[in-house]
Protein backbone atom coordinates (compact mmCIF):
# COMPACT_ATOMS: atom_id res chain seq x y z
CA UNK A 1 0.00 0.00 0.00
CA UNK A 2 1.33 3.34 -1.26
CA UNK A 3 2.35 5.67 2.15
CA UNK A 4 -0.37 6.97 3.70
CA UNK A 5 -0.93 10.27 6.03
CA UNK A 6 -3.67 9.79 9.19
CA UNK A 7 -4.59 11.79 11.59
CA UNK A 8 -6.05 11.06 15.17
CA UNK A 9 -7.75 13.70 16.66
CA UNK A 10 -8.69 12.63 20.18
CA UNK A 11 -10.82 15.60 21.69
CA UNK A 12 -9.28 16.32 25.95
CA UNK A 13 -11.42 15.81 28.96
CA UNK A 14 -14.44 16.27 26.13
CA UNK A 15 -17.58 15.92 28.13
CA UNK A 16 -15.92 17.98 30.90
CA UNK A 17 -14.87 20.34 28.24
CA UNK A 18 -18.10 21.03 26.93
CA UNK A 19 -19.67 21.71 30.00
CA UNK A 20 -17.23 24.12 30.80
CA UNK A 21 -17.39 25.90 27.63
CA UNK A 22 -21.38 26.13 27.92
CA UNK A 23 -20.98 27.18 31.17
CA UNK A 24 -18.41 29.45 31.48
CA UNK A 25 -18.30 29.69 35.40
CA UNK A 26 -16.90 26.20 35.69
CA UNK A 27 -13.85 27.03 33.99
CA UNK A 28 -10.74 26.11 35.26
CA UNK A 29 -12.73 23.93 38.57
CA UNK A 30 -12.60 20.52 39.13
CA UNK A 31 -15.76 19.01 37.35
CA UNK A 32 -17.36 15.54 37.11
CA UNK A 33 -19.32 14.59 34.27
CA UNK A 34 -21.64 12.00 35.50
CA UNK A 35 -24.80 10.19 33.96
CA UNK A 36 -27.21 11.28 37.00
CA UNK A 37 -25.47 13.55 39.94
CA UNK A 38 -28.54 11.98 42.34
CA UNK A 39 -27.92 8.71 41.79
CA UNK A 40 -24.76 6.53 41.99
CA UNK A 41 -24.23 6.69 37.75
CA UNK A 42 -20.21 6.36 37.19
CA UNK A 43 -18.02 9.11 36.53
CA UNK A 44 -18.33 9.39 32.47
CA UNK A 45 -15.39 12.41 32.12
CA UNK A 46 -13.93 14.01 34.74
CA UNK A 47 -12.26 17.62 33.85
CA UNK A 48 -8.42 17.95 33.68
CA UNK A 49 -8.86 20.12 37.00
CA UNK A 50 -10.49 16.77 39.05
CA UNK A 51 -7.82 14.48 37.47
CA UNK A 52 -4.95 16.36 39.23
CA UNK A 53 -6.88 14.72 42.33
CA UNK A 54 -6.57 11.36 41.07
CA UNK A 55 -10.43 11.22 39.42
CA UNK A 56 -10.89 8.55 36.82
CA UNK A 57 -13.28 7.85 34.21
CA UNK A 58 -15.74 4.99 35.64
CA UNK A 59 -15.60 5.88 39.10
CA UNK A 60 -18.64 5.99 40.92
CA UNK A 61 -19.41 9.72 42.41
CA UNK A 62 -18.81 8.83 46.04
CA UNK A 63 -15.37 7.76 44.79
CA UNK A 64 -14.64 11.04 42.93
CA UNK A 65 -15.60 13.06 45.89
CA UNK A 66 -14.00 11.75 48.23
CA UNK A 67 -10.48 12.53 46.47
CA UNK A 68 -11.60 15.63 44.80
CA UNK A 69 -14.04 17.07 47.38
CA UNK A 70 -14.55 20.70 45.59
CA UNK A 71 -15.34 18.48 42.85
CA UNK A 72 -18.57 20.26 40.92
CA UNK A 73 -20.81 17.47 39.12
CA UNK A 74 -22.43 17.97 36.47
CA UNK A 75 -25.23 15.98 34.72
CA UNK A 76 -24.36 13.96 31.38
CA UNK A 77 -26.06 16.22 28.23
CA UNK A 78 -25.88 13.91 25.41
CA UNK A 79 -27.58 16.07 23.16
CA UNK A 80 -25.07 19.13 23.38
CA UNK A 81 -21.77 16.37 23.37
CA UNK A 82 -23.81 14.97 19.84
CA UNK A 83 -24.20 18.36 18.72
CA UNK A 84 -20.53 19.29 19.33
CA UNK A 85 -19.16 16.05 18.02
CA UNK A 86 -21.18 16.85 14.86
CA UNK A 87 -19.96 20.50 14.71
CA UNK A 88 -16.34 19.03 14.84
CA UNK A 89 -17.33 16.39 12.01
CA UNK A 90 -17.95 19.37 9.89
CA UNK A 91 -14.94 21.06 10.12
CA UNK A 92 -12.86 17.73 9.60
CA UNK A 93 -14.80 17.23 6.58
CA UNK A 94 -13.94 20.22 4.99
CA UNK A 95 -10.04 19.32 4.82
CA UNK A 96 -11.14 15.56 3.59
CA UNK A 97 -14.32 13.32 2.71
CA UNK A 98 -12.35 10.54 4.60
CA UNK A 99 -13.40 11.27 8.42
CA UNK A 100 -14.37 8.01 10.38
CA UNK A 101 -16.03 9.01 13.93
CA UNK A 102 -14.13 6.41 16.22
CA UNK A 103 -16.16 7.44 19.16
CA UNK A 104 -18.37 11.01 20.14
CA UNK A 105 -15.22 12.47 20.74
CA UNK A 106 -12.29 10.84 18.51
CA UNK A 107 -11.89 10.75 14.56
CA UNK A 108 -9.17 9.25 12.09
CA UNK A 109 -8.94 11.35 9.21
CA UNK A 110 -7.12 10.31 5.95
CA UNK A 111 -5.13 13.19 4.33
CA UNK A 112 -3.21 11.19 1.95
CA UNK A 113 -2.55 14.13 -1.18
CA UNK A 114 -3.79 17.14 0.96
CA UNK A 115 -0.79 19.08 1.14
CA UNK A 116 -0.73 21.18 -1.99
CA UNK A 117 -4.65 22.19 -0.95
CA UNK A 118 -3.54 22.57 2.68
CA UNK A 119 0.27 22.50 3.48
CA UNK A 120 2.14 20.39 5.73
CA UNK A 121 0.35 17.65 7.92
CA UNK A 122 1.53 19.53 10.80
CA UNK A 123 0.13 22.86 9.06
CA UNK A 124 -3.33 21.11 8.89
CA UNK A 125 -3.02 19.82 11.86
CA UNK A 126 -2.82 23.49 13.37
CA UNK A 127 -5.52 24.93 11.62
CA UNK A 128 -8.11 21.88 12.60
CA UNK A 129 -7.26 22.71 16.47
CA UNK A 130 -7.49 26.63 15.58
CA UNK A 131 -11.09 26.08 13.74
CA UNK A 132 -12.37 24.07 16.77
CA UNK A 133 -11.44 26.81 19.26
CA UNK A 134 -13.03 29.87 16.64
CA UNK A 135 -15.90 28.12 15.39
CA UNK A 136 -17.26 25.26 18.16
CA UNK A 137 -16.06 26.32 21.12
CA UNK A 138 -12.81 26.69 23.95
CA UNK A 139 -12.27 23.05 23.33
CA UNK A 140 -8.47 21.28 22.80
CA UNK A 141 -7.37 17.99 21.10
CA UNK A 142 -4.84 15.86 20.62
CA UNK A 143 -3.74 15.07 17.26
CA UNK A 144 -1.34 12.07 15.85
CA UNK A 145 -0.23 12.35 12.52
CA UNK A 146 1.47 8.51 11.23
CA UNK A 147 1.11 6.27 8.20
CA UNK A 148 -1.30 4.53 9.65
CA UNK A 149 -4.50 4.18 12.27
CA UNK A 150 -2.89 2.10 15.05
CA UNK A 151 0.51 4.75 15.02
CA UNK A 152 -1.83 7.91 14.16
CA UNK A 153 -3.82 7.33 17.30
CA UNK A 154 -0.60 5.77 19.36
CA UNK A 155 0.88 9.41 18.87
CA UNK A 156 -2.34 11.62 19.84
CA UNK A 157 -1.76 9.40 23.37
CA UNK A 158 1.87 10.27 23.61
CA UNK A 159 1.01 13.52 24.59
CA UNK A 160 -2.27 15.58 26.50
CA UNK A 161 -3.65 18.17 26.72
CA UNK A 162 -3.36 19.89 23.61
CA UNK A 163 -0.84 17.57 21.73
CA UNK A 164 0.33 17.41 18.19
CA UNK A 165 2.85 14.08 17.42
CA UNK A 166 4.04 13.20 14.38
CA UNK A 167 5.79 9.36 14.21
CA UNK A 168 6.92 9.39 10.66
CA UNK A 169 7.91 6.14 8.71
CA UNK A 170 11.07 6.16 9.67
CA UNK A 171 10.75 6.86 13.15
CA UNK A 172 8.28 3.68 13.61
CA UNK A 173 10.57 0.97 14.99
CA UNK A 174 12.35 3.53 17.35
CA UNK A 175 9.54 4.46 18.82
CA UNK A 176 7.53 1.29 19.20
CA UNK A 177 11.16 -0.37 20.86
CA UNK A 178 10.67 0.66 24.12
CA UNK A 179 6.24 1.52 24.13
CA UNK A 180 4.31 -0.92 26.19
CA UNK A 181 1.87 -2.88 24.61
CA UNK A 182 -0.95 -2.15 26.31
CA UNK A 183 -0.68 1.52 24.60
CA UNK A 184 -1.97 0.23 21.61
CA UNK A 185 -5.03 0.30 20.78
CA UNK A 186 -6.92 -3.16 21.15
CA UNK A 187 -4.28 -4.52 23.04
CA UNK A 188 -6.72 -4.90 26.55
CA UNK A 189 -5.14 -6.16 30.42
CA UNK A 190 -6.04 -9.58 29.47
CA UNK A 191 -3.73 -10.21 26.41
CA UNK A 192 -0.85 -7.29 28.24
CA UNK A 193 -1.42 -10.35 31.31
CA UNK A 194 -0.44 -13.29 28.94
CA UNK A 195 2.44 -11.23 26.98
CA UNK A 196 4.02 -10.55 30.79
CA UNK A 197 3.73 -14.32 31.71
CA UNK A 198 5.98 -14.75 28.64
CA UNK A 199 8.42 -11.83 29.70
CA UNK A 200 6.93 -9.16 26.69
CA UNK A 201 7.37 -5.73 28.15
CA UNK A 202 7.79 -3.64 25.19
CA UNK A 203 6.42 -3.36 21.79
CA UNK A 204 9.97 -4.10 20.44
CA UNK A 205 10.05 -7.56 22.64
CA UNK A 206 7.17 -8.51 21.06
CA UNK A 207 8.30 -7.88 17.42
CA UNK A 208 10.77 -10.59 17.99
CA UNK A 209 8.85 -12.82 19.97
CA UNK A 210 8.20 -16.08 17.81
CA UNK A 211 5.00 -15.09 15.54
CA UNK A 212 4.37 -19.25 15.72
CA UNK A 213 4.00 -19.44 19.33
CA UNK A 214 1.99 -16.15 19.39
CA UNK A 215 -0.16 -18.05 16.90
CA UNK A 216 -0.43 -21.08 18.54
CA UNK A 217 -1.61 -19.19 21.84
CA UNK A 218 -4.09 -16.55 20.08
CA UNK A 219 -4.55 -17.92 16.92
CA UNK A 220 -5.39 -15.44 14.42
CA UNK A 221 -4.85 -12.69 17.06
CA UNK A 222 -1.30 -13.81 17.69
CA UNK A 223 -0.29 -12.66 13.95
CA UNK A 224 -2.44 -9.51 14.54
CA UNK A 225 -0.03 -8.98 18.02
CA UNK A 226 3.24 -9.29 16.02
CA UNK A 227 1.88 -6.95 12.67
CA UNK A 228 0.57 -4.30 16.01
CA UNK A 229 4.25 -4.54 17.52
CA UNK A 230 6.09 -4.04 14.15
CA UNK A 231 3.26 -0.70 13.77
CA UNK A 232 1.56 -2.08 10.68
CA UNK A 233 -1.73 -1.62 10.24
CA UNK A 234 -3.49 -1.19 7.04
CA UNK A 235 -7.45 -0.80 7.90
CA UNK A 236 -8.82 2.11 5.59
CA UNK A 237 -10.25 5.02 7.30
CA UNK A 238 -13.78 4.15 7.13
CA UNK A 239 -16.42 7.13 6.74
CA UNK A 240 -20.22 6.10 7.46
CA UNK A 241 -21.09 5.20 4.41
CA UNK A 242 -18.07 2.69 4.35
CA UNK A 243 -19.01 0.97 8.29
CA UNK A 244 -20.34 -2.19 8.86
CA UNK A 245 -23.47 -2.66 10.27
CA UNK A 246 -24.01 -3.01 13.71
CA UNK A 247 -23.35 -6.60 15.62
CA UNK A 248 -25.05 -6.08 18.43
CA UNK A 249 -27.75 -3.34 20.02
CA UNK A 250 -28.27 -3.40 23.99
CA UNK A 251 -28.54 -0.78 27.33
CA UNK A 252 -27.73 -0.82 30.57
CA UNK A 253 -28.48 1.11 33.48
CA UNK A 254 -27.82 1.85 37.09
CA UNK A 255 -30.50 1.77 39.02
CA UNK A 256 -31.24 4.02 41.96
CA UNK A 257 -30.10 2.14 44.91
CA UNK A 258 -29.07 -1.51 44.84
CA UNK A 259 -32.70 -3.87 44.80
CA UNK A 260 -33.48 -7.02 46.21
CA UNK A 261 -36.85 -6.84 44.78
CA UNK A 262 -37.53 -8.99 41.91
CA UNK A 263 -40.01 -6.71 40.81
CA UNK A 264 -37.82 -3.67 40.72
CA UNK A 265 -35.63 -5.55 38.47
CA UNK A 266 -38.30 -7.08 36.32
CA UNK A 267 -39.64 -3.62 35.27
CA UNK A 268 -35.90 -2.18 34.48
CA UNK A 269 -35.43 -4.81 32.41
CA UNK A 270 -38.83 -4.22 30.44
CA UNK A 271 -37.65 -0.84 30.07
CA UNK A 272 -33.95 -1.87 28.68
CA UNK A 273 -35.52 -4.51 26.62
CA UNK A 274 -37.83 -1.97 24.74
CA UNK A 275 -35.44 0.40 24.03
CA UNK A 276 -33.63 -2.33 22.70
CA UNK A 277 -36.49 -3.18 20.40
CA UNK A 278 -37.08 0.02 19.09
CA UNK A 279 -33.72 0.82 18.43
CA UNK A 280 -33.81 -2.58 16.36
CA UNK A 281 -37.12 -1.65 14.70
CA UNK A 282 -35.87 1.57 13.98
CA UNK A 283 -32.50 0.45 11.82
CA UNK A 284 -34.91 -2.50 10.42
CA UNK A 285 -32.66 -4.75 11.89
CA UNK A 286 -33.58 -7.96 13.92
CA UNK A 287 -31.86 -10.51 16.37
CA UNK A 288 -31.76 -13.90 17.51
CA UNK A 289 -29.69 -13.71 20.93
CA UNK A 290 -30.42 -12.38 24.15
CA UNK A 291 -27.72 -11.61 26.60
CA UNK A 292 -28.80 -10.34 29.98
CA UNK A 293 -26.16 -8.47 32.44
CA UNK A 294 -26.50 -8.03 35.91
CA UNK A 295 -24.03 -6.10 38.36
CA UNK A 296 -24.03 -7.26 41.98
CA UNK A 297 -23.85 -5.02 44.55
CA UNK A 298 -20.15 -6.01 45.59
CA UNK A 299 -19.57 -5.31 41.30
CA UNK A 300 -19.63 -8.82 40.26
CA UNK A 301 -20.88 -9.26 36.83
CA UNK A 302 -22.99 -12.06 35.18
CA UNK A 303 -23.40 -12.32 32.12
CA UNK A 304 -25.87 -15.43 30.43
CA UNK A 305 -27.03 -15.65 26.63
CA UNK A 306 -30.02 -17.72 25.14
CA UNK A 307 -30.66 -17.71 21.69
CA UNK A 308 -33.95 -18.07 19.83
CA UNK A 309 -35.72 -20.22 17.10
CA UNK A 310 -36.39 -16.76 14.89
CA UNK A 311 -35.35 -13.10 14.72
CA UNK A 312 -37.42 -10.63 17.08
CA UNK A 313 -37.35 -7.63 17.85
CA UNK A 314 -40.21 -7.26 19.82
CA UNK A 315 -39.50 -5.82 23.25
CA UNK A 316 -42.07 -7.92 24.44
CA UNK A 317 -40.36 -11.13 23.56
CA UNK A 318 -37.02 -9.67 24.43
CA UNK A 319 -38.31 -9.06 27.67
CA UNK A 320 -39.63 -12.39 28.45
CA UNK A 321 -36.34 -14.00 27.40
CA UNK A 322 -34.36 -12.16 29.44
CA UNK A 323 -36.63 -12.29 32.37
CA UNK A 324 -36.59 -15.87 32.12
CA UNK A 325 -32.88 -15.75 32.73
CA UNK A 326 -33.46 -13.57 35.28
CA UNK A 327 -35.76 -15.92 36.91
CA UNK A 328 -32.55 -18.33 37.45
CA UNK A 329 -30.74 -15.42 39.35
CA UNK A 330 -31.86 -15.30 43.19
CA UNK A 331 -32.31 -11.43 43.76
CA UNK A 332 -33.61 -11.44 47.27
CA UNK A 333 -30.24 -12.39 48.57
CA UNK A 334 -27.74 -11.19 46.16
CA UNK A 335 -29.30 -8.31 45.08
CA UNK A 336 -28.70 -6.51 42.36
CA UNK A 337 -26.67 -2.90 41.13
CA UNK A 338 -26.81 -3.04 37.47
CA UNK A 339 -29.35 -4.64 34.79
CA UNK A 340 -28.46 -4.90 30.90
CA UNK A 341 -29.78 -6.70 28.17
CA UNK A 342 -28.42 -6.67 24.72
CA UNK A 343 -29.80 -8.86 20.93
CA UNK A 344 -26.44 -10.04 18.77
CA UNK A 345 -26.86 -12.39 16.02
CA UNK A 346 -28.38 -9.39 13.68
CA UNK A 347 -30.24 -9.64 10.66
CA UNK A 348 -30.41 -6.45 8.66
CA UNK A 349 -33.48 -4.86 6.69
CA UNK A 350 -35.31 -7.97 8.21
CA UNK A 351 -38.64 -6.03 8.74
CA UNK A 352 -40.97 -8.31 7.14
CA UNK A 353 -44.07 -8.69 8.28
CA UNK A 354 -45.27 -12.33 9.51
CA UNK A 355 -47.68 -14.32 7.55
CA UNK A 356 -49.48 -15.40 10.73
CA UNK A 357 -52.21 -13.19 12.22
CA UNK A 358 -51.68 -13.30 15.76
CA UNK A 359 -48.22 -12.41 15.05
CA UNK A 360 -49.32 -9.77 12.10
CA UNK A 361 -51.26 -7.73 14.72
CA UNK A 362 -48.80 -7.98 17.32
CA UNK A 363 -46.14 -6.66 14.80
CA UNK A 364 -49.02 -3.95 13.70
CA UNK A 365 -49.43 -2.54 17.14
CA UNK A 366 -45.81 -2.37 17.47
CA UNK A 367 -45.57 0.18 14.34
CA UNK A 368 -48.20 2.20 15.35
CA UNK A 369 -46.84 2.36 18.70
CA UNK A 370 -43.70 3.32 16.70
CA UNK A 371 -45.35 6.14 15.02
CA UNK A 372 -46.81 7.79 18.31
CA UNK A 373 -43.71 8.11 20.13
CA UNK A 374 -41.99 8.90 16.69
CA UNK A 375 -44.22 12.49 16.79
CA UNK A 376 -44.65 12.32 20.51
CA UNK A 377 -41.45 11.16 21.97
CA UNK A 378 -40.37 8.22 23.57
CA UNK A 379 -42.10 6.39 25.98
CA UNK A 380 -45.42 8.52 25.13
CA UNK A 381 -47.17 4.88 24.53
CA UNK A 382 -46.05 2.20 26.60
CA UNK A 383 -47.02 -0.72 29.17
CA UNK A 384 -48.44 -0.27 31.60
CA UNK A 385 -45.64 -1.35 33.89
CA UNK A 386 -43.72 1.29 32.98
CA UNK A 387 -46.17 4.13 32.78
CA UNK A 388 -46.01 3.70 36.70
CA UNK A 389 -42.53 5.37 37.03
CA UNK A 390 -39.83 6.79 34.81
CA UNK A 391 -37.02 3.95 35.73
CA UNK A 392 -34.41 5.57 32.84
CA UNK A 393 -33.13 8.98 31.50
CA UNK A 394 -32.74 9.09 28.14
CA UNK A 395 -29.88 12.01 28.42
CA UNK A 396 -27.03 9.18 28.37
CA UNK A 397 -24.46 8.77 25.69
CA UNK A 398 -21.93 6.61 25.82
CA UNK A 399 -18.11 7.07 25.01
CA UNK A 400 -18.14 4.71 21.93
CA UNK A 401 -21.28 6.77 20.29
CA UNK A 402 -20.98 7.06 16.42
CA UNK A 403 -23.01 8.52 13.95
CA UNK A 404 -24.02 5.40 11.25
CA UNK A 405 -25.38 7.28 9.15
CA UNK A 406 -25.36 11.02 7.54
CA UNK A 407 -26.57 13.58 9.77
CA UNK A 408 -25.86 17.17 10.64
CA UNK A 409 -25.54 19.34 13.34
CA UNK A 410 -28.97 20.28 14.27
CA UNK A 411 -30.24 17.44 12.69
CA UNK A 412 -29.93 14.59 16.14
CA UNK B 1 -24.62 24.30 42.01
CA UNK B 2 -27.48 23.54 38.68
CA UNK B 3 -30.87 24.72 39.58
CA UNK B 4 -33.23 23.46 37.42
CA UNK B 5 -36.30 25.48 37.01
CA UNK B 6 -38.53 24.98 33.37
CA UNK B 7 -40.76 28.01 33.94
CA UNK B 8 -41.78 30.18 30.37
CA UNK B 9 -40.12 32.89 29.54
CA UNK B 10 -40.31 35.71 27.29
CA UNK B 11 -37.40 36.27 24.85
CA UNK B 12 -36.19 38.86 22.01
CA UNK B 13 -34.58 37.47 19.43
CA UNK B 14 -33.38 37.48 15.99
CA UNK B 15 -34.37 35.20 13.55
CA UNK B 16 -32.19 35.12 10.45
CA UNK B 17 -32.57 32.06 7.54
CA UNK B 18 -31.25 28.99 10.15
CA UNK B 19 -29.91 31.04 12.57
CA UNK B 20 -31.91 32.13 16.03
CA UNK B 21 -29.96 34.48 18.31
CA UNK B 22 -31.71 35.39 21.48
CA UNK B 23 -30.57 38.91 22.76
CA UNK B 24 -32.60 39.42 25.87
CA UNK B 25 -35.03 37.52 27.90
CA UNK B 26 -37.44 38.23 30.53
CA UNK B 27 -38.50 35.97 33.85
CA UNK B 28 -39.55 36.73 37.09
CA UNK B 29 -40.39 40.54 35.92
CA UNK B 30 -37.09 40.78 35.32
CA UNK B 31 -35.31 41.46 32.17
CA UNK B 32 -31.81 39.96 31.82
CA UNK B 33 -29.69 41.10 28.53
CA UNK B 34 -27.44 38.45 27.06
CA UNK B 35 -24.14 39.01 26.51
CA UNK B 36 -23.18 35.80 24.92
CA UNK B 37 -24.40 32.76 23.74
CA UNK B 38 -21.58 30.12 25.05
CA UNK B 39 -23.20 27.01 23.27
CA UNK B 40 -26.14 25.89 21.03
CA UNK B 41 -27.65 22.55 20.96
CA UNK B 42 -30.93 20.84 19.68
CA UNK B 43 -32.69 17.88 21.41
CA UNK B 44 -35.67 15.86 20.07
CA UNK B 45 -39.25 16.03 21.51
CA UNK B 46 -41.51 13.82 19.23
CA UNK B 47 -41.14 14.91 15.91
CA UNK B 48 -40.43 18.61 17.15
CA UNK B 49 -37.03 20.15 18.22
CA UNK B 50 -35.97 22.00 20.94
CA UNK B 51 -33.05 24.69 20.30
CA UNK B 52 -31.04 24.69 23.60
CA UNK B 53 -28.59 27.47 24.59
CA UNK B 54 -26.51 28.57 27.20
CA UNK B 55 -26.36 31.59 27.87
CA UNK B 56 -24.30 34.89 29.68
CA UNK B 57 -26.28 37.48 31.19
CA UNK B 58 -24.39 41.04 31.52
CA UNK B 59 -23.62 40.36 35.16
CA UNK B 60 -22.05 36.90 34.10
CA UNK B 61 -24.52 34.82 35.28
CA UNK B 62 -25.20 31.45 33.45
CA UNK B 63 -28.77 30.22 31.90
CA UNK B 64 -29.92 27.54 30.03
CA UNK B 65 -32.95 28.62 27.72
CA UNK B 66 -34.68 26.52 25.48
CA UNK B 67 -36.94 27.22 21.96
CA UNK B 68 -39.45 24.71 21.26
CA UNK B 69 -40.00 24.26 17.37
CA UNK B 70 -43.30 22.54 18.11
CA UNK B 71 -45.46 26.23 20.11
CA UNK B 72 -42.70 29.00 19.24
CA UNK B 73 -42.55 29.42 23.11
CA UNK B 74 -39.04 29.93 25.09
CA UNK B 75 -38.50 28.37 28.74
CA UNK B 76 -35.42 28.90 31.29
CA UNK B 77 -34.17 25.60 31.92
CA UNK B 78 -31.44 26.12 34.59
CA UNK B 79 -29.05 28.37 35.65
CA UNK B 80 -26.09 28.46 37.57
CA UNK B 81 -26.02 29.86 41.43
Amino acid sequence: MAERTILHIDMNAFFASVAQATNPLLKGKPVLVAGNPNSRGVITCPSYEARKYGVKTGMTIPEGKKLCPPAIIVHCDAHNYVTTSLKLREIYEQFTPLVENFSVDEAFLDITGTERLFGKPTDLAQKIKRRIRDEVADLTCSIGIAPNKLLAKLASHMQKPDGLVVISEERVTEVLEKTPPEELCGIGPKLTYYLKVWGIRTCGELARFPVKILEKRFGKVGRYLHQMAKGEDDSPVAPYFYQEPAKSMGHSCTLKEDTYDREVARRYLLQLSEQVARRLRNDSCQGKTITLIIRKPDFVTLCEQTTLKRFTADGGLIYQTANRVLDKYSIETQGVRLVGVSVSNLAHKASQLSLFWEERKRQLALMAMDKINDRYGNFTISWGRLQLENLHTNNLISPAWRPHKKIFYGDN
Amino acid sequence: MYQNIAEPIEVLAVFNKKQIKPLSFKWRQRVYKIARVTQQWSSPAGKYKLYHFGIVDTSDNFFEICYSEEDFGWSILQTWT
